[in-house]
């Protein structure tokens, strides 16, 4: 019988509740709502009344991010109850807090001040620009690449698969590299619900400001391996996830060579711990003999 | 060009049917010509850059996507059939569809 290696992949955000059937496998709730009462003490009241239902926090930047990492965190928790255990995390842009803190190398507590204090940081230094992230769906990188020709600061800042490419920058040269891109043929091209231009330059300076916090902070060695969707190579040492922190702000990422490194380790089944599905939905284009599962289409109900 | 018979038409029709029941997890049975990809089937980009991909493979088409974006820009897809017939000027016509705007 074929051993199954399996990743769990921790989304940044929360787009929308409306795939989310966590609820019906048991515990779960139970489970949120501990990590939601923790989370309410540690860094913000108000999440003590979220309620998936009625789709909360996806308008709020800093909510969201909250809500992604403790439903991740509470996702793997109880998957690994049933016995499914991962070989490799690995945390899609902001859900490195999650991948972090399921390899036993933050405490949950941690996690949620480190995104606090990357927000706060990010924060201040965009606060004299609008900003934002642009997905382009249909175009090669040498097609962006040469779109961008015409926009000096507007950087890719992640492949998500051969034709899928987000953006960041200011929000007005995004606008017009939005009518290019369609211009040139993308089938799709649009602004994210963000306000931050994430992974991109921009934020080298809320980078070193953040390092100040990252720099105190008591971070263990990984009990789990966890994959850098910077470099794709594995993260080592507390000092090496201290640096991955850091740079996970300002650098660029590549998702689609980061599933093909985990595939090539052989990772064959892949489990988004999200209530979305949007890594899976992303994974229809990129190849491979492999499964994405969400944790409902896991654990008998 | 590509002689396009009533054999792959009917292929093509299969794999679409096929491809959109499989991905929204819908039984076919419920699909139609006039079902609207987005609204009805809460359909996406991404599906159907994975649709060309396919058609790409199956039948060896020489045609890049951003052709075939520039051609949807001036002939949008709404529905499956819509969908069907673009599929097939694409098998048709190949890199040589602008042509047809």
């Amino acid at each position: 019988m074929p051993v199954i290696k399996t990743a769990f992949i921790f989304p940044a955000f929360v787009r929308d509740y409306q795939d989310d059937k966590s609820s019906r496998i048991e515990n779960f709730n139970n489970h949120l709502n501990h990590l939601l009462d923790i989370a309410s003490r540690v860094v913000d009241p108000e999440l003590t009344y979220f309620d998936p239902l009625q789709q909360d926090f996806l308008d709020h930047e800093l909510r969201t991010q909250y809500i992604a990492y403790i439903y991740g965190c509470a996702i793997s928790e109880i998957l690994q109850q049933k016995s499914i255990y991962p070989d490799f995390l690995c945390g899609y842009s902001m859900g490195i807090y999650s991948a972090l803190n399921q390899g036993g190398a933050i405490s949950f507590a941690d996690g949620l001040l480190l995104i606090r204090s990357a927000f706060q940081e990010i924060s201040y230094t965009t606060m004299t620009g609008r900003f934002g992230m642009t997905g382009i769906i249909g175009l090669t990188e040498s097609d962006i690449l040469e779109i961008l020709t015409s926009f000096p600061d507007v950087e890719i800042t992640n492949q998500n698969s051969p034709y899928s490419f987000v953006l960041s920058g200011r929000q007005s040269d995004l606008e017009n590299v939005l009518i290019k891109a369609i211009e040139e043929g993308a089938f799709h091209a649009r602004m994210l619900n963000v306000t931050v231009p994430y992974h991109s330059h921009f934020l080298k300076s809320a980078a070193l400001q953040f390092a100040k916090f990252v720099y105190t902070l008591d971070i263990r060695s990984l009990k789990i391996p966890v994959v850098s969707v910077l470099s794709q190579d594995l993260i080592k040492s507390p000092e090496d996830i201290k640096a991955e922190l850091v740079e996970n702000l300002y650098k660029h990422f590549n998702w689609y060579k980061t599933q093909l490194k985990l595939m090539e380790d052989g990772v064959t089944r892949f489990i988004e711990c999200s209530p979305g599905k949007s890594l899976k939905k992303n994974a229809r284009t990129i190849d491979g003999d492999y499964q994405f599962k969400s944790m409902d289409e896991i654990l008998p109900r | 060009m590509a002689q396009v018979t009533e054999k792959i038409k009917t292929e093509v029709k299969e794999i679409v049917y096929d491809f959109f029941a499989d991905e929204c997890e819908v039984n076919k049975s419920e699909i139609s010509d006039q079902t609207n990809i987005i609204n009805d089937l809460d359909g996406d980009s991404l599906m159907f850059l994975e649709l060309i991909e396919i058609f790409k493979k199956k039948y060896a088409l020489e045609i890049e996507l951003k052709t075939i974006g520039k051609y949807a820009i001036k002939n949008p897809v709404e529905t499956i059939g819509q969908l069907i017939d673009m599929q097939i000027l694409i098998i048709e016509h190949e890199n040589r569809i602008l042509e047809l705007v």
